[in-house]
């Protein structure tokens, strides 16, 4: 399993003017993870603070896991002290194994999710296929 | 983000940090000692806080603790938030693939004004965010002084 998250696009600002917005559109965070492996699956643990069971979204398409999940601000007064913001997370793998994409289930708790991504049954380990090109 | 610094820099940082903490911490808990700069960086939460005319309110990220794996406190005019993230198995008995998470203990103190009143502060835990309402006493609301015009 390898990380293969796609760098957010750069956008140049040729323009001298710039266009007033009250928020960036899209700004993504990669979360922590953990991955390890167990005999018939492999398990994913992401550090996904503030974000509910709605926000979270897990997608597997050819061979690429992504993991997408939002958070809503709790800000209620005006900030006196700042370490962290509630941020949107965004972050994708390239699957190494083949994974049964219908097995696949998550759970989430305390703001972390755990993916269970089982593996497919190898019916006939031994047989390889050889392709000849020409 | 900590990973991607480069080892013989972290290294350097540690041991760093290693120098600096012991004699200044004349009192360095145990769980800090063995510490490197990394892990303690990675390991204590982030804290945010707000102020309404009634209240503080201190917002601490700290995803995937138990309910008695942390604690909040009220000690000498300093908030304490307190705990250790347990490990869910040891790392040689799982085939880890990756590992970016952090384990370990923890400490975070705010300073707090006088007129907060402690009696009626309440603290609660969602989506691994600790959020604590600090509500101020009389002498912190901000009061509006009448202006006499002549």
């Amino acid at each position: 399993m390898v990380e293969k998250t796609i760098p957010a696009v750069q956008e140049e600002t040729a323009a001298p003017v710039k266009k007033e917005s009250t928020r960036a559109d899209a700004y993504y965070v990669a979360p922590p993870v953990d991955i390890y492996e167990e005999k018939d699956k492999l398990v994913l643990v992401a550090d996904l603070p503030g974000s509910d069971k709605d926000s979270v979204k897990v997608d597997v398409e050819n061979g690429m896991l992504t993991l997408q999940a939002s958070t809503q601000s709790q800000s209620v007064g005006s900030p006196i002290y700042r370490e962290f913001e509630l941020v949107n997370f965004y972050r994708q793998f390239e699957l190494s194994e083949k994974i049964d994409v219908d097995k696949i289930s998550a759970e989430l708790s305390n703001g972390v999710l755990y993916l269970h991504l089982p593996k497919v049954e190898q019916v006939k380990p031994w047989q390889i296929e050889v392709k000849i090109a020409g | 983000m900590l990973h991607l610094i480069p080892s013989t820099l972290r290294n350097d940082l540690d041991a760093m940090w290693k120098r600096f903490r012991d004699p200044f911490f004349a009192e360095t808990p145990a769980w800090l000692q063995d510490m490197t700069m990394t892990q303690f960086a990675a390991i204590t939460p982030a804290i945010d806080i707000e102020e309404t005319n009634d209240a503080f309110i201190v917002h601490a990220e700290m995803p995937g603790l138990e309910k008695d794996e942390f604690s909040v406190e009220f000690k000498n005019g300093y908030l304490r938030i307190r705990g250790e993230k347990k490990q869910e198995a040891k790392m040689e008995e799982r085939n880890y693939r990756w590992v970016e998470r952090s384990y370990g203990s923890f400490e975070r103190s705010v300073q707090l004004p006088n007129y907060v009143d402690v009696e009626q502060a309440t603290a609660e835990y969602r989506n691994g965010i600790l959020t604590v309402h600090l509500p101020k006493t009389e002498t912190g609301k901000i009061k509006e002084i009448p202006i006499q015009f002549h």
